[in-house]
C-alpha cells in the first residue's frame, strides 16, 4: 500500500467517525426534544383528562401572565422564538 | 358548546395542516419570514377575536371570569421541564463546531416532522397567549 492510499484510508476513517458523532448527536438531540415535548403534552393531557392536580397551560397563562404588560412581553418572546426557530 | 368544540377542532386541523406545509419552508428566505409572521398574525387575530366574543358574552351575563386556582406543585413541574429544556438548549451551543448542535433550532432543522410539530406547538402557544383573558389585580377570585 502506498503512502497516498494510507492517507486516503486515514482520511476516510476520520470522516466516518466524524459522521458517526454527528449522527449520534442528532439522535441524542432528537430524543431529548421529543421527550420534552412528550412530557409537556403528558402534563397537558393529565390536567385536562384526569383529576391529577396539574394546571393546564391555559391556567398558568391566565394566572401568572394576567398583567397586560407581562402578557405583551410573553407575546414578544413568543414572536422572537418563531423568528429564531423558523425564519432566521 | 358543540359549536365551540367544532370551532376548536377545525382550528386544530388548520394549524396541523399549516404546520405540515410550513415545514417545507427554507430558513433565511422571504417565504419563511412572511409565512411565519403571517401565521403568527392570523393566530393572534383569531384568538383575540374569540377572546373578545367570549368576554362580551360573559359580561352580558354579568359574570366576571374567575382566576383559575393553580396547584403550585403542578406549576413547578411545568417550570422544571421548561428550565431543563432551556439549560440544555444553552449548553447545546457549546457543542464543538465539527459536531451536530443539540439545540432545538439545529435539531428541528434536521428533522422535518419535528419542524412541523414544533411549528404547531408554537402556533398553539400563541393562541393560548392571545386567547386567555387579561385580568387586572383585584378582579376575580384570588
Amino acid at each position: 500500500m502506498t503512502s497516498a492510499s494510507h492517507l486516503g484510508v486515514a482520511l476516510a476513517t476520520v470522516g466516518q467517525s466524524s459522521a458517526v458523532v454527528i449522527g449520534s448527536n442528532k439522535l441524542i438531540g432528537l430524543a431529548f426534544w421529543l421527550v420534552v415535548l412528550a412530557a409537556l403534552g403528558t402534563l397537558e393531557g393529565l390536567s385536562r383528562l384526569t383529576r391529577v392536580p396539574v394546571p393546564t397551560a391555559s391556567d398558568i397563562v391566565a394566572r401568572y401572565l394576567r398583567h397586560p404588560v407581562v402578557r405583551a412581553g410573553a407575546i414578544a418572546v413568543w414572536l422572537y422564538a418563531g423568528w429564531h426557530l423558523f425564519s432566521h | 358548546m358543540r359549536s365551540r368544540r367544532v370551532r376548536s377542532l377545525s382550528f386544530t386541523v388548520v394549524i396541523l395542516l399549516t404546520s405540515a406545509w410550513a415545514s417545507g419552508w427554507h430558513r433565511f428566505t422571504w417565504g419563511a419570514r412572511f409565512g411565519t409572521f403571517g401565521c403568527a398574525l392570523a393566530v393572534l387575530g383569531v384568538a383575540f377575536l374569540w377572546r373578545h366574543r367570549h368576554m362580551r358574552a360573559r359580561s352580558s351575563g354579568g359574570a366576571i371570569a374567575p382566576l383559575p386556582i393553580v396547584n403550585l406543585a403542578g406549576a413547578a413541574i411545568w417550570l422544571a421541564i421548561i428550565l431543563v429544556a432551556a439549560v440544555w438548549d444553552v449548553l447545546g451551543l457549546l457543542t464543538p463546531p465539527d459536531q451536530h448542535h443539540l439545540t432545538l433550532s439545529a435539531i428541528e432543522l434536521a428533522y422535518r416532522p419535528l419542524h412541523a410539530l414544533l411549528f404547531a406547538c408554537w402556533l398553539a402557544i400563541g393562541c393560548v397567549l392571545a386567547y386567555e383573558p387579561i385580568r387586572r389585580k383585584g378582579r376575580g377570585r384570588p
